[in-house]
């Protein structure tokens, strides 16, 4: 299950990656590294299973802090591609994701 | 008469938080070892007894190995206080409890003081306060200097203890040692010199070959440090078998700072990671954060104009206008800027990511030869230079500290932002975020190589041992994080107030007179034109130069000579002025020499207290030449590029 969240957020990352690449290349790299831990995730995820709960609590904070970025960032313009609807919805769902799997951890 | 109660323990284990907490002072706390360099005092009134609060360097042991440990070392044996308070960290209670046992042995009535409980509580380790009481036998206080939890207790503990008898505190060692320890005793006693020291620690200090006790003593019949390792062992093994009763833990579970450093300092994202949060911080400070920077813009203009058109005095409305408006107008401008870069690093220092940074690049570092203290030192350095360098205190090694005070000038302090942004946002509108990441990421390579040339021109290149010292993960604290940010961006407002106040005036004056409000003929320009000869290489005129010279009292200044000089009287904006007098080649090379060139004199006076007046020399020589070739590799590669 776990895994499948991450297969899925590394697709809709690197998906979110090409969008922004048109938009804002430097930005687009950010979203492009952020999704390499979830990717990485499911690499590392042999050892402990307790480390892709990791990954995604990390990755769902970095979506997070990326949303609050690409808003900010584009507050004066107020234009929102879908580019941008998909960060907002990465984040939203990297702050659930973070939020929960906190409690996994002492 | 005020009782005088010393703070000491290991570092990061909350000393100044304790001592914040106890006397209501806000004294720099931070997570990261070394924070607290210098003594400092602070008073606090407790059920009528005035008590005198002393907080000290951390330090590992009462040996003295870096300055700072030597401050708290010296401190506790030449001005021995009343009580003195050990504080252990909860979550690392072994080490703590060493310096513990160490310091027992100082012949002072003593408090040990387990900080961080409500960490440890949350981790489900349950500390038995009576057990520990009765295996140290001395009182013990279980305190979390954040919830504020057993600080009241504390006190009353302070006043119950020095009211009582002191009671003589001994670790005893197996046989072999305590003879030894028993000889030298007898030995150091009948010598009148030592009589004011404990003459069982300095035994055992001269057993564990503490340099400094040795050179105080000199010889005896027994070889010194010939037992180090089993002192060493000998505690420890007390310490486990201490813990063993002590503490209760539960489960075995990740723990947050385990998953946390996993993904954080991976081996292949890690790196990623950092560049990239850092990235975002620059963007965020400088580009997110600009209309407010505007509107302050906007205001001092509207200041300046109102000045030049209310008073009636030429030479009045232009010394206000022209010189102190513009001049200081032209550097406030940017405390958003600063603030805000300051909140965002605030975060990340409390939080311990930043710390853990030098671990993600601990193999860069060590390749360099440093450790992770003078990584912390560079950090520092990106607010100001001064306390940068005073932080060089915790680094033992005194070849790399040296090194370390002369490469740490290179790090952007927050005085070189102004000059950066000015001309990136004049200049490079679109990319302004990136020209600015990319100086500031400049000015740690050349702090970095700065380091490894030094290291092979002073010290042929010897090589070094690691210390990293990390911090656990902690949710920044919002008062911690206010106050970081006012120290940080405090000295920056204070500037503005005095010597940028004072630099505007004689600034104005310098390129006012002779000749009644042109600057091309005014003294300031003679001044820039005799030095410009030096500078033509690099194509910088009179103005970049006078900019230059004034830099040296404040780096901001350079901001506010630019201002005058090519502001007098107009009311366009210094940036399309600037843009017809130079090419962005031009510009660019004189960002990279204002970056490197002689520290502001708050720094040469650091550097000459701290490692000595010739050093202060060798670093104006050495950065100028740094700056000039730098500055000189820009001009010619932008030539042969554009
Ligand atoms: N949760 C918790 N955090 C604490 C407590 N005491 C201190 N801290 C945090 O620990 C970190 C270090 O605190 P400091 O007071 O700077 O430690 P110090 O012992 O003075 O450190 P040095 O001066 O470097 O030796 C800060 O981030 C504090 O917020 C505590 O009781 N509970
Ligand atoms: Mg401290």
């Amino acid at each position: 299950m776990k895994k499948v969240i991450l297969v899925a957020e590394t697709v809709v990352g690197l998906l979110c990656f090409s969008l922004f690449l048109k938009i804002d290349w430097m930005f687009s790299l950010c979203v492009l590294v952020f999704s390499s831990i979830y990717l990485f995730g499911i690499i590392d995820s042999g050892k402990n299973p307790q480390r892709i709960d990791a990954h995604l609590m990390v990755g769902g904070t970095m979506f997070f802090i990326s949303m609050i970025f690409a808003i900010t960032n584009n507050l004066p313009h107020l234009e929102f591609s879908t580019a941008h609807l998909l960060i907002i919805v990465m984040g939203l769902v990297g702050l659930i994701q973070a939020l929960i799997l906190r409690l996994k951890f002492k | 008469m005020a009782l005088r109660v010393a703070l000491c323990g290991n570092p990061n284990v909350g000393k100044t938080s304790l001592f914040n907490a106890l006397t209501g002072m806000r004294q720099y706390v931070a997570n990261w070892a070394g924070v607290t360099v210098e003594v400092k005092e602070g008073i606090r009134n407790w059920q009528g007894v005035k008590i005198d609060f002393v907080d000290l360097p951390g330090t590992y042991s009462l040996s003295s190995f870096s300055m700072d440990e030597k401050i708290a070392r010296e401190y506790l044996l030449y001005k021995t206080p009343d009580i003195l308070l050990v504080i252990v960290d909860a979550l690392s209670m072994r080490q703590g409890l060493y310096l513990f046992l160490e310091a027992a042995e100082l012949d002072t009535k003593t408090i040990l003081v387990v900080n961080a409980v409500d960490e440890a509580r949350k981790q489900g380790i349950h500390i038995d306060r009576q057990e520990l009481a009765k295996h140290t036998g001395v009182p013990v206080v279980l305190t979390s200097a954040v919830t504020g939890e057993g600080i009241d207790d504390l006190l009353d503990t302070i006043l119950r203890i020095s009211s009582s008898d002191k009671k003589k505190l001994q670790f005893i060692f197996d046989e072999e040692v305590e003879k030894m320890i028993k000889a030298l005793e007898s030995e150091f006693i009948s010598r009148p010199s030592l009589q004011s020291f404990p003459a069982r620690w300095l035994a055992i200090k001269y057993l564990e070959g503490d340099p400094q006790t040795v050179a105080l003593i000199g010889q005896t019949q027994v070889v010194a440090g010939s037992l180090r390792e089993k002192i060493a062992e000998g505690r420890y093994k007390h310490i486990d078998l201490i813990l063993k009763e002590v503490l209760k833990t539960s489960g075995e579970v990740m723990t947050m700072s385990d998953a946390l450093d996993h993904v954080l300092t991976h081996k292949y994202i890690g790196i990623p990671i950092f560049l990239t949060l850092m990235y975002m911080t620059f963007t965020f400070a400088f580009q997110t954060i600009q209309p407010i920077c505007d509107g302050i813009e906007a205001l001092f203009t509207f200041l300046s104009d109102l000045a030049r058109r209310s008073i009636a005095n030429n030479t009045i409305s232009s010394l206000i206008a022209d010189g102190i408006i513009s001049g200081v107008g032209s550097i406030l401008v940017f405390v958003p800027n600063i603030f805000a870069l300051f909140l965002i690093l605030g975060i990340m220092e409390e939080s311990g990511y930043l710390p853990r940074a030098a671990f993600v690049v601990d193999r860069i570092m060590y390749r360099l030869k440093l450790s992770g203290r003078s990584f912390m030192s560079f950090l520092l350095g990106f607010g100001c230079t001064v306390p940068a360098i005073m932080s060089t205190r915790g680094i033992s090694d005194q070849r790399e500290r040296t090194i370390t005070v002369l490469s740490v000038p290179f790090i952007s302090c927050s005085a070189r932002l102004p000059v950066y942004l000015l001309i990136a946002s004049v200049f490079f509108e679109k990319e302004k975020g990136m020209v600015v990441f990319s100086v500031y990421l400049l000015s740690v390579i050349v702090a970095l190589m700065s380091a490894v040339l030094l290291n092979k021109i002073l010290f042929k290149g010897e090589p070094s041992f690691l210390v990293l010292e990390l911090p656990r993960y902690r949710m920044p604290k919002v008062k911690n994080l206010l106050l970081y940010v006012w120290y940080r961006g405090k000295h920056f407002l204070m500037k503005a107030g005095t010597i940028i106040f004072l630099a505007s005036v004689i600034l104005w004056i310098l390129s006012y007179f002779p000749a009644s409000g042109d600057p091309t003929k005014s003294f300031a320009s003679e001044i820039g034109r005799a030095l410009s000869v030096l500078l033509k290489p690099l194509g910088f005129d009179w103005r970049l130069s006078t900019a230059l010279i004034f830099g040296t009292a404040a780096k901001e200044v350079i901001v506010s000579t630019l201002s005058m000089l090519f502001g007098f009287g107009k009311v366009e904006s210094l940036g399309s002025t600037l843009t017809s007098f130079y090419d962005p080649v031009t510009v660019l090379s004189f960002l990279v020499f204002a970056m490197a060139y002689i520290p502001c004199f708050a720094t040469l006076g650091s550097i000459s207290s701290e490692i000595g007046k010739r050093y202060l020399i060798i670093s104006v020589i050495y950065s100028l030449a740094v700056a000039y070739l730098l500055a000189l590799l820009v001009r010619l590669l932008g030539g042969w590029l554009v």
